[in-house]
């Protein structure tokens, strides 16, 4: 049974927490200072925006780079289709995700602090309004309010950093890199809702606490958008290095008969059903098998579904996303989707499944920055976990002849 | 070594950066009209182009170092990077020390393109186009040959070189074709209400 | 990036012809750069000549005597009218102080 963190205290029925229960349950916001980076390494902490890069090392870099002008971008954009973990956070602890920011601000030496919420999640955004309202005038004076545009690549944190420095939320080229020169060319964090939240609750309870919160070597809790042919789908915490059988479980176990699970959203990758029970859900030990947590969704797709047309649909709204910056990816992302698209429609001329694997190959790396190389990623495990549905249908004869 | 010796050297490596610069400008046009052919692939003039700038500043080098040393003009070192500074030809000369300079900064920030940036190396390269002409310009007005037959063919061939590919990239400028799809992006990602 | 890690089926042959054209083109690079390099070294010493013989300087040794262009063809300018780094020294009738050219003003 995990024990609940992030969505410990009121049900979800309540609504938001308030500022005077939040106080009530956790006691004021701890001090931000060096010491708590320290104690985020040890605790095990990893970005939840999809990178799982470790918390503690992204914030020691730009507060060492900070001279007390450094900016915190409190990232809620999620511009995941599948994902709504952030915005449900948003929506239940406000307070936690504003301690995490004014924390973050704190221990890396930054002059303001830009809570970055994705304009279409209506009532996370009102919900964190109001709860800076509850706030104290000097916190309140020192955070502000910013509604991300609604497009895929709103979060990625360059184009969140540009968003701030120019109005326009389209990626940019690295280096430099945000921690280095973002708003305003200052050190710039650009963190994960839930991993303040989480950094929010360790600077109370240590390390050692967080630790014990996962499974085995796994550390903390972590947020999961289960959806798909499940019973009782939504957002789940659970703990740490829990297995997909588990998670499953959790959200009423599957509806039907399970042909594959998709893990980590869009930017993440198939996984047929036969594996996916028994991975652990562990973002480090993901990685070291090759597959990736990245914002934690977990959609089942059953039997009766079509692989073929969900995963075409996938690619076609990744294309659709460009930010049509550079040739590779607007393009690329194009013609592959359109040839997906092709193929899952049982209309494939006759090179369009070779064509596939080539492009893939071409596309990857050329980006001006990572969005066509996570579509190519998810494109490639749909390759691989419905090749015998891919080969079907490319095959078959539609009313073009090949 | 006789004194005349490191003129002549001055003179000739004076028109063979004139060449070679002029060759670089080339290089620069056809790689922003992405001129490639399949026996010509664009990285073969991104490379030439970066390989022969770099040749060119060495014969630039050379140039200012032989017209330095020579005992003979009397420049100074100083004259050599203080624009306006020479008693000699102080206009043309200054000049010179102008195209010079501005081909330093955009070569050093080439170098560096990964630690400036893309728009403020961009920026500076457009300076190119300031640079190369106001050689020209020292060129006709210090140089000693400016009048002899060779160098006027020298000057006639690389400024008909530069002012044909400046005219096909005004004239072949291909629309970009991604620019109604990046502004439609943009559109839609953009602040509407500050909050 | 997120995503699961998959066996490309890349074409073998696309990619063999791929990479020799990626290599012909660098060999071709290189004989360039080294070519016209060369050739600037070649070109340095082969215009330096030339600009020796249409207009020539004195050596420092012998005395300042008129020396303007002699070759046909040329439009060197007459020695009043210094261009040169060097000037070439006027035309005197007696013979100045043994040193080179003097050192031209404009």
């Amino acid at each position: 049974m995990t024990e609940l963190s992030l969505f410990a205290g009121p049900p979800s029925s309540a609504g938001p927490e308030s500022f005077r229960d939040h106080l009530k349950r956790l006691g004021p916001r701890p001090r931000g200072d060096r010491a708590l980076i320290d104690t985020l390494d040890r605790s095990g902490l990893v970005g939840r925006g999809g990178a799982s890069f470790p918390v503690g090392v992204k914030w020691r870099a730009v507060q060492s780079r900070s001279r007390g002008a450094a900016v915190v971008i409190a990232n809620g954009a999620e511009g995941e289709p599948l994902s709504r973990k952030d915005r449900t956070l948003m929506a239940l602890r406000p307070h936690l995700v504003i301690d995490g920011a004014l924390l973050a601000a704190d221990a890396v030496g930054a002059s303001r602090t830009l809570l970055y919420i994705g304009e279409a999640h209506g009532a996370a955004a009102s919900a964190i309004a109001r709860a800076l309202s509850e706030r104290s005038p000097a916190e309140l004076a020192r955070t502000t309010l910013l509604g991300a545009p609604p497009s895929y690549v709103a979060g990625e944190e360059t184009a969140a950093v540009n968003f701030v420095n120019s109005g326009v939320a389209a990626p940019l080229a690295i280096p430099p890199r945000p921690f280095e020169r973002g708003v305003d060319g200052r050190p710039t964090l650009v963190q994960n809702v839930e991993s303040l939240a989480h950094a929010a609750l360790i600077a109370r309870h240590g390390d050692v606490w967080f630790q014990s919160l996962g499974r085995h070597h796994a550390a903390g809790t972590i947020l999961l958008t289960v959806s798909g042919a499940v019973a009782k789908p939504g957002v789940i915490e659970v703990a740490s290095g829990c297995s997909v059988d588990e998670v499953l479980a959790l959200a009423g176990g599957v509806s039907g008969k399970a042909r594959a699970v998709l893990l980590g959203g869009y930017f993440g990758g198939w996984i047929s059903a036969d594996q996916a029970g028994s991975m652990v859900l562990d973002p480090k030990g993901l990685r070291a098998a090759g597959g990736s947590l990245g914002c934690g969704v977990v959609s089942v797709l059953d039997e009766t579904a079509d692989p073929l047309d969900v995963s075409a649909r996938i690619l076609q709204h990744l294309a659709n996303e460009s930010a049509a910056q550079c040739g590779p990816c607007f393009f690329g992302l194009r013609s592959l989707s359109a040839a997906t698209t092709r193929i899952a429609a049982r209309q494939a001329d006759h090179g369009d499944l070779p064509q596939l694997h080539r492009w893939t190959a071409m596309v990857k790396g050329r980006g001006a920055c990572r969005h066509p190389d996570g579509a190519v990623a998810f494109l490639e495990s749909a390759l691989k976990v419905f090749e015998p549905e891919f080969a079907a249908a490319a095959g078959a004869r539609g009313r073009r002849a090949s | 070594m006789p004194d005349t010796v490191l003129w002549y050297t001055t003179r000739g490596a004076g028109a063979v950066s004139l060449v070679l610069l002029s060759a670089v400008v080339v290089l620069g046009v056809m790689s922003s009209l992405r001129f490639e052919v399949p026996s010509w692939p664009r990285f073969l003039t991104t490379g030439l182009h970066r390989n022969l700038s770099l040749t060119a500043v060495v014969f630039l080098a050379l140039h200012i170092v032989t017209a330095v040393v020579d005992p003979f003009t009397h420049l100074g070192w100083l004259a050599a990077v203080v624009p306006f500074s020479s008693y000699y030809r102080t206009f043309w000369l200054g000049l010179g020390v102008i195209a010079f300079e501005l081909l330093i900064a955009i070569t050093l920030t080439s170098l560096v393109r990964g630690l400036i940036g893309l728009s403020a190396w961009r920026t500076i390269h457009w300076l190119s186009y300031a640079s190369w002409p106001i050689a020209v310009l020292h060129g006709f007005g210090t140089g000693t040959d400016t009048l002899s037959t060779w160098m006027l063919a020298i000057d006639g061939i690389c400024i008909a070189a530069v002012a044909g590919s400046v005219a096909a990239r005004v004239m072949f400028r291909s629309p970009d074709p991604l620019a109604a799809d990046r502004a439609r992006f943009r559109e839609r990602v953009s602040r509407k209400v500050m909050k | 990036m997120p995503g699961a890690t998959v066996e490309i089926m890349e074409n073998e042959k696309t990619t063999v012809k791929r990479i020799q054209a990626r290599n012909a083109a660098t060999r071709m690079l290189n004989r360039l750069t080294a070519g016209l390099a060369f050739g600037a070294v070649a070109s340095v010493g082969i215009l330096g000549a030339v600009s020796a013989h249409t207009i020539p300087g004195t050596a420092t040794s012998t005395g300042a005597t008129a020396s303007t262009s002699t070759s046909s063809g040329t439009t060197s300018t007459s020695t009043s009218t210094s261009t040169g780094l060097q000037a070439s020294p006027t035309p005197v009738s007696s013979s100045s102080s043994s040193g080179g050219a003097v050192s031209g003003g404009s």
